[in-house]
């Protein structure tokens, strides 16, 4: 159940991220914005449940560095970049 | 903003790198490993607390007693006791501590401090608590902790220069900002494949940009740690407290002493242990204070983490009767807000307050902190030597890239080395204090490594201190099953499922850098650097 939910929280935060990319930059889509905000709302919202508020607060923080992090170097940004 | 402040910005940011930058990756670098230090790599480094160590209340009860009635009633005033394992205790310690008021008014705390086997409690040593703390003793997780704290420079100079760096790291990651601000909207643009040049700045970029706010938390809180004892404090306690620095921290912290009555009354450690492992099944407790050991009352304060509290939780019982009193945080006596930011700064610098999966994350975070000032130097030899008019000679681009290969390339092998010289130490003279060993291992492989980075050329040393570190982290999971018989088939019967856990992530990494070291690095070849190849050339 533990994993299961990291996982989860992990897939919405790399979501997010991946709403919130337009060719290599922050988009300027509405839609996507709002996408993307939504999605790490909730990964934001699960880790609150998880951790309780303020340890949530910021295991999410940490959460959203690294998966955006690993989100551009793992080339996924790159492929809609070129 | 005028580009003529950007360009002052620019240079701020620059040098104030270029100065600390080394400094900041071997910081960094020692802290993404000291995350693990407590207890992780603690049990890993102990043998004897590999497998848990279930906390009996009676045993407790029982020994206490008996080492009370040996160390007299003189130094019952407070007595410490540390589980084994839970924190950075390889023995079940306790400590008795009296107060002895002196001629000129003043109190001086004096005692004995015993160390027990962790299974039995039975009594390995005592000593006189001045020689205690003054006895400077490490096995390589408090060696790796401390130097993350100090470099090993002692208090106050290097808890100084730590809290300094800091700052430093606050100053670049503002300037930073400011100056890319830009750039922030290409958050997602990272190409490593078109030139090294662009891989740097991409890199240097990425990692600043979303590691910004854990960057921003563990600048401000390792600032905190490191000049809070040495300059905050001294500094409150003159302003508020005319300079009396124990007065400042017994007012702020939760352990308060009661009022002793003198009338003797039986502490009950033995309830009060096991009433706080049944209500809060959620804690992991790591140790227990009683203010006035044997008085009517004492009141005893268990401590725990694992809590929603960041900074762990404080039970408080009344000795006497065992009657569980109240909870709170360790600066719980502090009103609003203060007491919580205190609570937090330790937590969120470790990232010790929400199990093994943030560890990791913080470890991974730190990891790329450390590259960030790396990332930072190698751009500026860059443009430095591809400029038509470079500020610096080739020479001296050269020389900080061997420095920097040299340094921060040694001290990834100095703490590898650590590990397979920590279990040769344990296997070979098992009771015997290996701090001289650890220290000698690691300066001299650190020093050895900084040296040949000055004489051999920057991709060679890299390569071959590489190699040498990945050797180490493979050696150990077999040295560790050859001396101890210790591994991932029998984990069930010993259930040692933290060493072996540590062996299985370090052979992980070890394998993972031959791979990238043997493979990638090659396939990295077609983006060599200018400064490389302008070496090869020569």
């Amino acid at each position: 159940m533990d994993v299961m939910l990291h996982l989860v929280i992990l897939t919405f935060a790399v979501i997010g991220c991946i709403q919130l990319n337009l060719a290599g930059s922050f988009t300027g889509r509405k839609t996507g914005r709002f996408l993307g905000l939504g999605f790490h709302v909730v990964a934001l919202a699960l880790t609150v449940f998880t951790y309780g508020e303020m340890r949530g607060f910021f295991v999410y923080l940490a959460l959203l560095s690294l998966t955006g992090l690993l989100y551009c170097t793992r080339k996924l940004a790159i492929s809609q970049h070129q | 903003m005028k580009s003529i402040t950007i360009k002052k910005l620019y240079k701020l940011h620059t040098w104030v790198g270029i100065i600390t930058g080394i400094l900041l990756f071997v910081i960094a670098f020692s802290g993404a490993v000291a995350v693990f230090a407590r207890p992780e790599l603690q049990i890993w480094a102990n043998s004897a607390i590999r497998e848990p160590i279930p906390i009996n209340p009676e045993q407790y009860h029982a020994t206490l007693a008996t080492l009370a009635q040996k160390v007299g009633p003189e130094y019952l005033d407070e007595v410490h006791v540390n589980f084994p394992r839970a924190r950075s205790a390889e023995t079940a310690r306790v400590i008795f501590e009296g107060h002895v008021l002196q001629p000129d008014g003043t109190e001086k705390h004096e005692g004995f401090v015993f160390e027990l086997s962790p299974k039995d409690l039975r009594v390995i040593e005592k000593f006189d608590m001045e020689t205690y703390f003054s006895t400077v003793r490490f096995d390589m997780a408090s060696f790796i902790a401390h130097f993350h704290a100090d470099l090993h420079l002692g208090r106050p100079v290097g808890l100084i220069l730590t809290g300094l760096l800091g700052l430093t790291l606050m100053v670049s990651i503002i300037t930073g900002i400011l100056i890319h601000r830009k750039k922030l909207a290409q958050i997602f643009t990272f190409r490593p494949d078109k030139s090294f040049s662009l891989l740097l700045s991409d890199g240097h970029k990425v990692m600043g940009i979303w590691g910004v706010a854990f960057h921003s938390v563990i600048a401000f809180t390792g600032a905190f740690l490191g000049l809070a004892t040495v300059i905050l404090v001294p500094a409150a306690a003159y302003v508020g407290f005319n300079g009396d620095q124990e007065k400042l921290v017994e007012t702020f912290t939760a352990i308060k002493a009661p009022e002793i009555s003198h009338v003797q009354q039986e502490t009950q450690i033995s309830e009060i242990l096991s009433a706080s492992k049944e209500t809060r099944t959620d804690l992991t407790l790591t140790n227990f204070t009683v203010m006035g050991y044997g008085d009517k009352e004492a009141l005893v304060y268990v401590f725990g983490t694992g809590s929603e509290q960041l900074g762990g939780e404080t039970l408080v019982y009344q000795g006497a009767t065992g009657e569980y009193l109240r909870s709170q945080a360790n600066f719980g006596r502090l009103e609003g807000v203060t007491g919580k930011i205190l609570d937090a700064m330790f937590p969120l610098h470790f990232g010790n307050f929400a199990g093994i999966f943030v560890k990791v994350i913080w470890a991974w975070l730190g990891l790329a902190m450390a590259l960030l000032p790396i990332s930072g130097i190698m751009l500026w030899q860059q443009r430095g030597i591809a400029a038509k008019n470079p500020s610096h000679s080739k020479r001296t681009y050269e020389l900080v890239g061997r420095l920097l290969s040299g340094t921060c390339t040694g001290i990834v092998l100095a703490t590898s080395v650590l590990f397979p010289v920590q279990l040769v130490c344990n296997h070979i003279m098992p009771s015997a204090d290996e701090t001289y060993l650890i220290f000698t291992a690691f300066f001299g492989v650190w020093g050895g490594a900084t040296l040949l980075g000055l004489f051999v050329r920057a991709k060679h040393s890299f390569r071959l201190l590489g190699m040498m570190s990945a050797l180490c982290l493979v050696s150990v999971m077999p040295l560790d099953i050859a001396f101890t018989g210790s591994h991932l088939f029998n984990v069930s019967t010993t259930h040692h499922n933290v060493s072996v856990g540590v062996d299985l992530t370090l052979f992980m990494l070890g394998l993972l850098s031959f791979y990238y070291l043997f493979y990638k690095g090659k396939t990295a070849g077609s983006i060599e650097s200018p400064l490389i190849k302008a070496e090869g050339n020569k």
